[in-house]
């Protein structure tokens, strides 16, 4: 093979392999910016997840304890406005600035199997209603939570002083915010990721090219000398 | 000078120091990139979790003193135990003072007078709470505490305001989050960076091994030199290493998603899978034998690597406890395949008489590709199996299969398979049990596959227990790595060691089991780098001696079974191993595991204490270690 042809197939293997080093470099170190950044995503999102489902579980428990189930068996209707009325700044959001998970409660009179909705915040978030009565009603009046993907709900029923079971308190938190907002910061994360490496990348191919290109520019007055007139 | 230094920046870097100078700037790049994207994202998740904490403050001020409202307050008046928990006072307004009639936190002696207003006052946030009867966040000192209150007004029948409650809690819980810029994190972006970069170095051997010439003065098995099968190595151990890392949280996964298993149930069946597979992975020599001298070794690693792939594509489409069980035994077999197909590189390759491809030599170049291999191979199966679950991983690990089914073609254009004669168990048997080179394999060998047990199933399991994310495992890879082959050898000649090898059996041993002992005495993360240091020694004084080391102890008869007895008792101790590290969670298996895995990680200790020592104490019996000879076997 002649000796010019042999060092344009060098030339053309070198090219090849530096670009396909260069576009691998930038996949990798989008490839580690992504895992970090999922990495760090689901670990906040856990704890974020968790410790709004222990707020809405302490508060709700708490707020249970408010609410007078002789009162309720004796008159749901009175009960039910009075106590929604009561729960309302306690539990729901009124003019903060921001207004990340959202929280939702109702209450519920229930008599021979079956739930009648005296107060509700909210009747499109609430769940209680399409659950089986079976599944969450227990002898022992334990609270029943369902957890689903962007939000917690507690049901807790509410006795009176012979023990019976007369109503339900239901809260329920959502924060579907928090993927929204994760998915959008991972975004742009991502893009600052891919223009911050590719001039890291084009910085550090300057030690490559600019020693070519100023020999380059050297050699071209000397050659300039060479030549014949 | 200075023109001699400029002329020297003109200069283009040779090959080797760019290669160096590009992989430094790149983890360079890599590192601080993540660094400050882990900081940003930090902020960002903190703010909003501070937010939620603040809104929780609030719910609970508006929630005791929507419980005091339309009632007297007053000095010891009775406050309702909603939340007892929370750390609050009760304050009456007294002209343009407050004043504490009731605290759940700061104790009063019965008689005492009311408390005293707040020494500095406490600011119009108070005093806004008390007469715009408004919910206000705000935060004070107390005993040089910063705390965050939460102020709510208590409010009478006739709508005017009784008093406030505060509620408080300290601002370093308010702003703490265990997921921020800590060591572990710390330790987690180290190894992602260290791995990536990694990939790309060996993907860049790759490429200029592909695009290289290879030598045609040599054989066909060598003529890709040592970038070709060390490039094998490692990726042949990325693709192993993705599904085993993983196999007990998908065990647990499938199982929870079946129905409600108590601990010791899901415990049980996380030994039986890891067992299966690590069986079909480390043992079945004879049978790998036997397909390989059948298929030829280039067809048979084609043929169980594309079993291997269409085992875990089918797995992706089959999402069952049963079937993942039913598959895990074939899966670790057909991977096994990969470094069989190794061994037999290695065991040709060296019988052809080249100097820089003597069987230890091209071992030890392969060892170093699996481990760095298993660091990057932890790293992707901790992130994509947290993020995608196993189906991601199925899909990473069969397109890594492929590219070494391209290497092992395309570099190993000639590998005959060994013949080695057929091990029979008698012969097993009175092999293992032989006083001297029987107690040699024990201590020897057998627990460099307890090791491999250790790292890629307790390792993992260890970790989630401790609520630690996968990918941490790979950082405990690199240090195990680091401190085996580079700190080691660093030492080793400095100090010009050269151990025999009854030596190094005795102290690599010493070192296991302080290892063991140490992680039974505390269980955490921290000692776990102790720990897999310790490890590393006790591994890196392994240096591929002791196989030689064994062939000159035994008869010349037995010397052709040698090999498969050596491979067949590291892949015993990789099985009991596997048995013994599930076990200890088996024992203690509860809700909460790290409680009593003391317990159980004694019993692993002492049970290996036995193993560890047979060797060094039937010498100090037989011929007491005074007589020992520097140098140890021939290598």
């Amino acid at each position: 093979m002649p000796a010019s042809n042999q060092t344009n197939s060098h030339s053309m293997i070198r090219a090849l392999r530096t670009l396909t080093l260069s576009l691998l470099a930038l996949i990798i170190g989008v490839m580690a910016v992504l895992f970090a950044s999922n990495h760090i995503r689901l670990g906040f999102e856990n704890e974020y997840i968790m410790g709004f489902d222990n707020k809405i579980r302490e508060i709700a428990l708490a707020s249970s304890k408010m609410i007078d189930g002789n009162y309720l068996a004796a008159d749901p209707s009175l009960a039910g406005n009075k106590y929604g009325h009561v729960l309302s700044p306690i539990l729901l959001n009124h003019g903060e600035k921001t207004v990340l998970g959202t929280k939702h409660y109702g209450i519920y009179s229930y008599s021979n199997g079956s739930l009648l909705p005296l107060y509700q915040s909210r009747g499109e978030s609430l769940n209680a209603g399409d659950l089986a009565v079976s599944q969450w009603l227990t002898s022992q009046g334990i609270p029943y939570e369902i957890k689903k993907e962007g939000s917690f709900t507690i049901l807790i029923p509410i006795k009176s002083s012979d023990g019976a079971i007369v109503g339900l308190y239901e809260v329920t938190g959502s924060y579907p915010f928090l993927y929204t907002r994760g998915a959008a910061l991972e975004r742009s994360v991502l893009l600052t990721a891919i223009v911050s490496l590719f001039v890291g990348l084009l910085l550090f191919s300057f030690h490559y090219f600019l020693p070519a290109l100023l020999s380059y520019s050297k050699s071209q007055p000397e050659n300039r000398k060479g030549v014949a007139p | 000078m200075i023109q001699q230094t400029f002329s020297r920046l003109l200069e283009k870097p040779n090959h080797k120091t760019g290669k160096f100078l590009s992989l430094g700037y790149f983890f360079v790049c890599i590192f601080v990139s993540l660094l400050i994207l882990s900081s940003k994202l930090s902020g960002v998740y903190l703010s909003v979790m501070e937010q939620d904490r603040t809104d929780k403050l609030r719910m609970e001020a508006a929630l005791i003193a929507g419980s005091l409202s339309g009632k007297q307050v007053y000095e010891n008046m009775h406050v309702p135990d909603l939340l007892p928990d929370c750390k609050y006072n009760v304050y009456i307004n007294s002209g343009s003072s407050f004043f504490n009639v009731y605290s759940s936190y700061l104790v009063r002696n019965s008689g005492e007078p009311l408390l005293q207003p707040e020494p500095n006052g406490l600011g119009d946030a108070y005093r806004d709470a008390f007469t715009k009867q408004e919910l206000v966040i705000t935060s004070r000192l107390e005993n040089e505490l910063n705390y965050v209150s939460a102020l709510a007004p208590i409010v009478n029948t006739d709508g005017t305001s009784a008093g406030i409650v505060e509620v408080l809690q300290l601002r370093e819980e308010i702003s703490y989050t265990y997921n921020g810029i800590s060591l572990s994190w710390f330790f987690t972006i180290f190894s992602i960076s260290v791995s990536l970069t990694v990939v790309f170095y060996q993907v860049t051997k790759l490429l200029d091994t592909v695009l290289g010439k290879p030598n045609p003065m040599l054989p066909k098995i060598i003529r890709y030199g040592t970038n070709g099968y060390q490039s094998i190595a490692f990726f042949s151990a990325v693709a192993c290493t993705l599904p085993t890392i993983v196999i007990g949280e998908q065990i647990k996964k499938l199982t929870m998603e079946a129905e409600g298993q108590s601990h010791s149930q899901l415990a049980l069946m996380i030994l039986l899978g890891t067992t299966l597979f690590v069986f079909g992975f480390s043992c079945l020599s004879s049978l790998k034998a036997f397909l390989s001298r059948s298929l030829t070794t280039r067809m048979s690693i084609l043929v169980f690597s594309c079993s291997a792939i269409a085992l875990l594509l089918i797995s992706i489409l089959v999402h069952n406890i049963v079937f993942y069980f039913l598959i895990l035994l074939p899966l670790g077999f057909s991977l096994g395949m990969t470094f069989y197909f190794q061994r037999e590189y290695r065991i040709y390759a060296s019988r052809l008489g080249y100097a820089e491809f003597s069987e230890r030599k091209i071992h030890q170049i392969q060892y170093k590709g699996f481990i760095l291999g298993a660091s990057v191979g932890a790293v992707f199966a901790g992130i994509i199996f947290e993020r995608f679950g196993w189906n991601m991983i199925a899909v990473l690990c069969s397109i890594l299969l492929s590219v070494v089914i391209f290497q092992a073609l395309f570099f190993i254009q000639h590998c005959p398979p060994t013949n080695t004669p057929r091990l029979y168990l008698p012969t097993f048997l009175y092999a293992i049990t032989n006083q001297h080179s029987g107690s040699f394999l024990w201590s020897g060998i057998f627990p460099l596959g307890v090791q491999l047990s250790f790292f890629m199933i307790f390792l993992p399991r260890i970790l989630q227990s401790l609520s630690y994310s996968l990918t941490t495992v790979s950082f405990y890879f690199i240090v195990f790595f680091f401190v085996g082959m580079g700190m080691l050898r660093f030492i080793s000649s400095l100090l010009a060691l050269a151990p025999s090898v009854h030596t190094r059996i005795l102290l690599s041993s010493i070192l296991q089991i302080s290892g063991y002992l140490l992680l039974a005495l505390n269980p955490t993360a921290k000692m776990l780098v102790a720990v897999v240091s310790l490890f590393g020694l006790a591994v890196g004084l392994h240096d591929f001696r002791y196989y030689p080391y064994y062939i000159s102890m035994i008869q010349k008869d037995k010397r052709p079974f040698a090999r498969k007895i050596v491979e067949a008792v590291f892949g015993l101790g990789v099985v009991l191993g596997s048995l013994l590290c599930n076990s200890v969670f088996f024992i203690t298996a509860s809700e909460n595991p790290t409680q009593n895995i003391r317990f159980g990680l004694l019993i692993f200790g002492f049970v290996l204490v036995i193993f560890l020592f047979a060797y060094p104490l039937v010498r100090l019996l037989t011929t007491g270690f005074s007589n020992s000879k520097k140098g140890g076997a021939p290598t």
